[in-house]
């Protein structure tokens, strides 16, 4: 049997499958919860909170998007498109008084076209000291395998310039457009000079990923802290998303490991009166709870960095 | 190059405007909230024509006879439910319509041209798209609902509302040809905004997919008692809010749905709640158009950022 191959059923020879151990990838190694190396958050807090506040564009004409999931209607959607600007100009100004409201810095991944139009937004975060993430230059147009590595190179890199044209600072984070990747995207967000993904929801802690050789650390985003996966077919209540988000957080925070808890809230979303008013139940409910350490994505980087140094 | 434009974004349309940098809308007696009720009176055909780019019946072979008598049973019995709730609590709403049900049923069309109501056209049926239409039969089928609609009812159309929400690249510049004042085909605003069309005017009234019963009580099978936190928690909001900036809530019905017999009460206390509070202006599409206009063209004229 030639090493790390083992042969397949029916091609004759061993009657037993073996799967080699370990990832079906390159990108991490596997990690078991227990018996990781404990983390430590500033100040002895115990849950990384951190609000990513997503600003997003969206193309009516299906014919100068890129790809589409099966369904996805192929003609002209001004419904789509006008709802994602509410997000850019009303959702994202309603959730920054909600996290003024606690103290909350946001971080904000956002599209290239709302960088390029949407200047008292791009003003506010500045002002703020709110920190901006490179997210493509629309939702409509998802990394997938089937690009070249120099028009991946191209979408990440332009995002990239983009918002360091507009803030003086390139962005240190990339979350896909939709969270969208190739099997290249690490390697080419590295080798970018990015040095943070958010398109991972695997874990309630950072963690590193090697990939080109260079080294980029994930944070972990879930579907559960989601509100575009969780609310965006309009299948579970407000109310419901918001006791979840709670129940969330305080299972993280009677746990023994230090863990992060980041919420990915759409402004064309979680902006809308109806659900503002449960995000700003729960952010109220978090800045209460002892242990809690509001964060933006880099400095929980930096702080998972520091403390797991080697 | 319009139709360009109109592909990748919807800047040709409008400029870009951050809600914070605007002046306020003021709003009659002061109030705090613009409430606008729309019923969406519509027909869906039985064997409706194949459409190139979408099936208005997707579930099943045609006919799909259990859709259809769903959407049938609000011309029957929904929409008569829906005019006693007007006259009890005397609202003014907007009706947006799929003009061949004033002629299929003109005893429908009789009753509404009775109210005090405008008219939103909502293409002929609901199971003919504006979606692939050139600009000449998209002329014709807006020309054809404002016709309809003249002859059924003697009222002009005041407002467009694309027929299953579709839109051609320029929808906006032949309702605007047409006479028709507001356009509630974009979700991208709180308050209503000017939309830039090739000649005329034209506002811009925000509607809404999620203060919507067809999505969330039709698709989605939410409770009638979900259906009436979703609005209230929307209103509260508005209220605190319109201390300092009144918006409008739009609220999206449709007499197959909201009105029947399982919810109706549930909208009758969320129409006695919200159009009974002091706060609130219930006003027509018109109406609230009118109003936004007026904020606009003031803050132009004063040199106020809109």
């Amino acid at each position: 049997m030639t090493a790390g191959r083992p042969p397949l059923a029916g091609t004759g020879g061993i009657a037993r499958n073996v799967r080699p151990g370990g990832m079906d990838h390159d990108l991490y190694p596997f990690s078991a919860a227990p018996g990781r190396a404990p983390l430590a958050w500033p100040g002895g807090a115990r849950v990384a909170l951190t609000v990513l506040l997503v600003v997003e564009s969206r193309v009516p004409d299906p014919a100068h998007a890129g790809w589409r999931p099966p369904g996805a209607p192929g003609w002209l959607d001004v419904s789509a498109a006008s709802l994602a600007d509410y997000g850019s100009r009303v959702g994202y100004f309603r959730l920054a008084e909600l996290l003024a409201g606690v103290g909350a810095r946001a971080t904000v991944p956002v599209n290239d076209s709302v960088v390029a139009v949407a200047r008292p937004l791009v003003a506010h975060a500045r002002s703020e000291g709110w920190e901006l993430v490179g997210h493509g230059p629309s939702a409509d147009h998802p990394v997938t395998s089937a690009s070249t590595v120099a028009a991946e190179t191209a979408l990440l890199t332009g995002s990239r310039d983009v918002i360091r044209a507009a803030t003086g600072t390139a962005p240190r984070g990339w979350m896909g457009p939709a969270m969208s990747e190739s099997w290249r995207t690490p390697a080419v967000a590295a080798e970018a000079g990015y040095d943070f993904l958010l398109d991972w929801g695997n874990d309630d802690q950072p963690y590193r990923m090697t990939a080109g050789g260079r080294e980029i650390v994930s944070v972990p985003v879930p579907v559960d802290t989601s509100d575009l996966f969780v609310l965006g077919p309009y299948a579970q209540t407000p109310w419901d998303f918001g006791a979840a988000l709670r129940a969330h957080l305080d299972l993280l925070l009677d746990e023994p490991a230090a863990s992060c808890m980041t919420l990915s809230l759409h402004a064309h979303l979680s902006g809308q009166p109806y659900l503002a008013r449960h995000v700003a139940e729960f952010l109220r409910y978090a800045a209460g709870r002892d242990g809690v350490w509001f964060a933006r994505a880099s400095e929980v980087v930096d702080a998972y960095r520091s403390a797991t140094s080697v | 190059m319009a139709d360009q434009e109109a592909g990748m974004d919807l800047s040709s349309r409008y400029d870009y405007s951050a809600i914070v940098d605007r002046p306020p809308m003021v709003l009659p007696g002061g109030a705090r909230v613009a409430l606008w009720l729309i019923f969406n009176v519509e027909h869906y055909e039985y064997l409706p024509p194949p459409h190139p780019l979408r099936d208005p019946w997707p579930s099943r072979p045609h006919p799909d006879v259990v859709n259809y008598a769903r959407r049938d049973y609000g011309n029957r019995i929904g929409v008569w439910r829906m005019l006693d709730l007007l006259d009890r609590y005397a609202l003014r709403a907007t009706i947006s319509v799929n003009s061949a049900v004033l002629d299929h049923f003109p005893a429908i069309a009789e009753e509404l041209a009775r109210r005090d109501v405008d008219f939103m056209g909502h293409g002929v049926y609901n199971t003919r798209y504006a979606a692939g239409l050139d600009p000449d039969a998209e002329r014709a089928m807006i020309a054809d609902v404002v016709d309809t609609v003249a002859r059924r009812t003697g009222r002009p159309v005041s407002g467009w509302l694309g027929p299953a929400l579709t839109t051609t690249p320029v929808t906006p510049d032949l309702v605007a040809e047409a006479g028709i004042r507001y356009l509630a085909d974009y979700l991208h605003d709180d308050e209503p905004c000017p939309i830039r069309v090739r000649a005329g005017e034209l506002m811009s009234v925000p509607y809404s997919l999620a203060l919507n019963d067809s999505p969330m009580i039709g698709r989605m099978q939410h409770s009638a008692d979900t259906f009436a936190r979703l609005v209230t928690d929307q209103f509260e909001v508005y209220h605190e809010e319109g201390r300092v900036r009144p918006k409008v809530l739009a609220l999206c019905l449709h007499p197959y749905a909201v009105n029947a017999p399982s919810r109706q009460r549930m909208l009758q206390r969320l129409l006695e709640h919200l159009a009974g509070h002091p706060d609130v202006w219930v006003a027509t599409g018109s109406e609230i158009a009118e109003v936004g206009r007026v904020a606009w063209a003031g803050a132009a004229q004063s040199g106020g950022r809109r």
